[in-house]
């Protein structure tokens, strides 16, 4: 529980210097779309961390295929609880960004931002298909066979822009300043602790709610 | 008293800044967009979903694991050998 508390700690603490060097070290605005380029200091640690996430769990759902040991599968899952919540940061914050900068709050005939849209909903299907299966071993060789065709999305989405072409979403973001690539990267950090600290939370749930079902089963057999 | 005060204290401040602040800087700020809001509220959403989150599973966490110790002891209890 200890080591849950320190990495936690660190993680928002390091989310809070990022936001520090957003206020405070960061120009305040680049020429053509002015303050709104802050954003990015959010936006896209939240989206490399949650392609990392799902590479992750697709990686962790091939190893129980492979081994047969569930604990793969318990971290699989949990790295995809987080990585559907970096996506959703990362589709609120670029929403509210589009808006800024192109007028609109979304556009689906962006090659990113559909793809984005697609992994989303790949993925809380994901979390539907195991919540819906009761058998413990069905769930997790199901959920992991999902889980490593699912991880296709990934490539799909960061090539999205290179196989279609640029509508609004640019391929990458020109930062000239030295204190723009710093804070960028540190955010990217600060974002990779925090939300390994929330996978790290979620999978000791998961340890728990399995301790559960085995003192059940026990009662069970018990006959009590 | 105190909103009186915070309100002299605003149009002194808006008043000071309107007189210090060179005339090249107003035209440069006031031709870019109003941008504050949408940067405020994307950090806002994102600090919210981030606190709900953690909020969300350290409550789960705890109740799952007084779940655990309850059933541990009662199965203790149950079974003393």
């Amino acid at each position: 529980m200890k080591s849950l508390q320190v990495h936690f700690a660190i993680g928002w603490a390091l989310v809070l210097v990022t936001l520090y060097l957003v206020g405070y070290y960061v120009p305040g605005s680049v020429e053509g779309i002015g303050s709104s380029y802050l954003i990015f200091f959010f936006h896209f640690p939240s989206a490399m961390n949650c392609l990392n996430l799902f590479i992750f769990a697709g990686v962790l759902s091939a190893l129980y295929l492979v081994s047969g040991e569930p604990r793969w599968e318990q971290l699989a899952a949990t790295a995809t609880e987080v990585g559907v919540l970096a996506c959703t940061i990362t589709m609120v914050t670029g929403s509210i960004w589009a808006k800024a900068a192109w007028g609109v709050w979304w556009n689906m005939r962006d090659p990113r931002l559909l793809s984005v849209s697609i992994m989303w909903l790949v993925y809380l299907a994901y979390m539907s298909l195991r919540g819906t299966i009761e058998e413990p071993e069905k769930r997790a060789r199901f959920s992991s066979v999902y889980g490593v065709i699912a991880c296709i999305t990934v490539p799909f989405v960061y090539y999205a822009i290179k196989w279609f072409g640029v509508i609004s979403h640019p391929l990458d973001i020109d930062l000239a300043d030295r204190a723009m690539v710093v804070t960028r990267w540190f955010g990217a950090f600060a974002f990779f602790v925090l939300y390994t600290a929330f996978w790290h939370l979620r999978y000791r749930a998961t340890q728990r709610r399995y301790a559960i079902a085995r003192l059940q089963e026990g009662f069970a057999d018990a006959g009590m | 008293m105190i909103g009186a005060t915070g309100c002299a204290v605003v149009w002194l401040t808006t008043l000071g800044q309107a007189v210090e602040t060179p005339q090249e800087f107003v035209q440069t700020a006031n031709q870019e967009p109003a941008y504050q809001p949408y940067v405020f509220w994307a950090y806002a959403c994102v600090c919210t979903f981030l606190l709900i989150f953690t909020l969300w599973s350290v409550l789960q966490l705890r109740d799952v694991g007084r779940k655990v110790d309850d059933l541990t002891k009662r199965f203790d209890e149950a079974n003393p050998q």
